[in-house]
C-alpha cells in the first residue's frame, strides 16, 4: 500500500511524522511523569518505582541480549552486586554522588573482566559463564558477611525526602527513579539507535558478515555486556532506593530467569520492551497471587506460553498486530473493499479464494 | 525445582564437548569428583562455595579449547 488510504493505521503514522507531534508527546511524556507522584496513592507509587528499577535491569539484558544477541543468564548478580556496593557506601557514609558512580563502576569492570573470557566462547559457553554468575554470587555474598552482612542481609536508609521539598517519601522515591531510570533509557536509545546499534545488530545477524566489513564481533560482544553490567549496576543502586534492602536471595538464580522471562515477554530488542518487561516482573505475580498463592509460578509459565503463542514479537509488537489485523480486515473482505483501491492486498484476496469455489462448485 | 541438576547437565555438557556424548560423561564424573575434592581440601572454597568449582573447570578449560575436552572442532562454510 503505497498511497496512504484512511485506515486508522496509516493516519496514525502519518500524524507521528509531523514535526510537533514529535516533540509535543516526549514533552506531554515528561509533564505527567512529574505529575503523577503527586496525585498516586503510596502503594501505587511503590509499584511505578519497582516497575523502573526492573524495566532498567531488563533493559540492561536488552542491550546485550535483544540487540546483540547473546545469552545471559546473569543481569540479576549485576543488579545485587550495584546494590551491595550501594549498601556498603550508604553504611559507610561515604558521600552518595561517589556510591552512584561506583556502583556503575563495579559491575561494569565486574562484566568486564566475565566478558572477555566469556565472548571468546560461541553461543552457549556464553550462556554457561553467565549461568555462574548467579549461582555463585548468593554463597559468596553469604561468605563475604563483612561485607554484605551474610544472609540476613544489609539495609540502608538514604532516601527519605528532604527536609523543606513538602514530598513525602514514596514520592521522593518515584522521582529519584524516574529522572535516573530516564535518564538510563534515553541514553540506551542513543545507543542502541547510532552506529554501535548497528554493529551490535551485525553482529547479532552473522558473526561472519560483521568481521568481514570491519566490525570485530569479540570487541563488540563485550562492550555490549559492559554497558549491560553497567545498567545493571544503576538498577542496583534503584533498588536500594526504593527497597532498602538486598540480601544474597536478591541476586538468586530464579530471579534472574524470571528477568530473562520479563525480557521475553516485553519484546526481546525494544526499549518500550524493556518497560513493559519491568511492568511484567512487578505486577504479574501481585496478580497470580491474587489469584491463587499456590499456582503463582503455573499461572506465570502459562501466560509465558500464551504471550508467545500470540504475540512471538512480545507484548510490544500488539499496537503492531492490531494494526495490521484492522489494515487487512477490509481486505479479507473481498467484496466489502471499495473497488477504487487497486493494492495487491485486495486483489489478492478474492482471485486468491475463486479457483478454491470453482473447483469445489465442479467436484 | 531440580535447578542444580539442569545446571550440573549443562556443565558437563559444555565441558565434554557438544559433540562427544562420551565425552559428556567423562566431564560429568570429573566435576562430581573434582568438586567435592575441593570442598574438602581447599579452604575457601568449602561446602557452601563448591559449586564454584565446576564453572571455574569450564572457565579454564573452555579458554584453552573452546570447543571442549573432547569436541571435535566444527568448521562452518561461509
Amino acid at each position: 500500500m503505497t498511497r496512504p488510504t484512511a485506515t486508522p493505521a496509516s493516519s496514525f503514522s502519518a500524524l507521528r511524522q509531523r514535526p510537533w507531534v514529535r516533540w509535543a508527546v516526549p514533552l506531554l511524556l515528561v509533564v505527567v511523569l512529574a505529575v503523577l507522584p503527586l496525585v498516586l496513592t503510596e502503594a501505587a507509587n511503590d509499584t511505578l518505582a519497582r516497575i523502573g528499577v526492573f524495566a532498567v535491569a531488563v533493559l540492561g539484558l536488552n542491550v546485550v541480549m535483544g540487540y546483540t544477541g547473546q545469552i545471559s543468564l546473569g543481569q540479576i548478580f549485576f543488579l545485587g552486586l550495584g546494590a551491595y556496593v550501594t549498601a556498603y557506601g550508604v553504611t559507610n557514609d561515604w558521600n552518595i554522588v561517589l556510591v552512584f558512580v561506583l556502583t556503575c563502576l563495579i559491575p561494569a569492570v565486574a562484566g568486564l573482566l566475565v566478558a572477555l573470557a566469556a565472548a571468546r566462547l560461541g553461543g552457549l559457553a556464553i550462556a554457561m559463564v553467565t549461568i555462574a554468575l548467579p549461582i555463585v554470587g548468593v554463597p559468596l555474598a553469604k561468605r563475604l558477611s563483612e561485607f554484605t552482612g551474610g544472609s540476613q542481609g544489609v539495609s540502608a536508609r538514604f532516601t527519605d525526602a528532604p527536609e523543606g521539598s513538602g514530598l513525602y517519601d514514596d514520592q521522593w522515591q518515584l522521582y529519584l527513579v524516574l529522572v535516573i531510570g530516564g535518564i538510563v533509557f534515553v541514553l540506551t536509545r542513543f545507543l542502541v539507535r547510532g552506529k554501535y546499534g548497528r554493529a551490535f545488530a551485525i553482529v547479532k545477524g552473522n558473526e561472519n558478515v560483521a568481521s568481514s566489513m570491519g566490525i570485530s564481533p569479540y570487541r563488540y560482544k563485550v562492550l555490549a555486556f559492559t554497558i549491560a553490567s553497567l545498567i545493571g549496576g544503576v538498577s542496583g543502586f534503584l533498588y536500594m532506593v526504593v527497597v532498602q534492602y538486598t540480601s544474597p536471595e536478591t541476586m538468586s538464580f530464579g530471579h534472574s530467569i524470571e528477568l530473562l522471562v520479563a525480557m521475553v515477554i516485553g519484546g526481546a530488542g525494544s526499549i518500550a520492551g524493556s518497560l513493559l518487561g519491568g511492568a511484567f516482573y512487578v505486577v504479574v505475580p501481585n496478580l497470580t497471587n491474587a489469584v491463587d498463592p499456590s499456582l503463582t509460578a503455573l499461572l506465570q509459565g502459562a501466560l509465558l506460553l500464551v504471550v508467545l503463542f500470540v504475540l512471538p514479537g512480545g507484548l510490544v509488537s500488539l499496537p503492531r498486530a492490531v494494526m495490521r489485523g484492522l489494515r487487512r480486515s477490509p481486505a479479507g473482505r473481498g467484496h466489502a473493499a471499495p473497488p477504487t483501491t487497486p493494492s495487491p492486498t485486495t486483489g489478492s484476496g478474492p482471485a486468491a479464494e475463486e479457483p478454491d469455489t470453482e473447483r469445489l462448485g465442479r467436484a | 525445582m531440580l535447578d542444580s541438576v539442569l545446571v550440573y547437565g549443562l556443565a558437563a555438557v559444555i565441558l565434554g564437548g557438544l559433540t562427544s556424548p562420551v565425552g559428556v560423561v567423562i566431564a560429568a564424573w570429573i566435576i562430581g569428583v573434582l568438586e567435592n575434592l575441593a570442598a574438602v581440601y581447599v579452604g575457601f572454597i568449602g561446602f557452601d562455595l563448591k559449586v564454584a568449582v565446576p564453572f571455574i573447570l569450564i572457565f579454564v578449560v573452555l579458554i584453552v579449547r573452546p570447543q571442549g575436552l573432547f569436541g571435535r572442532k566444527t568448521v562452518v562454510r561461509v
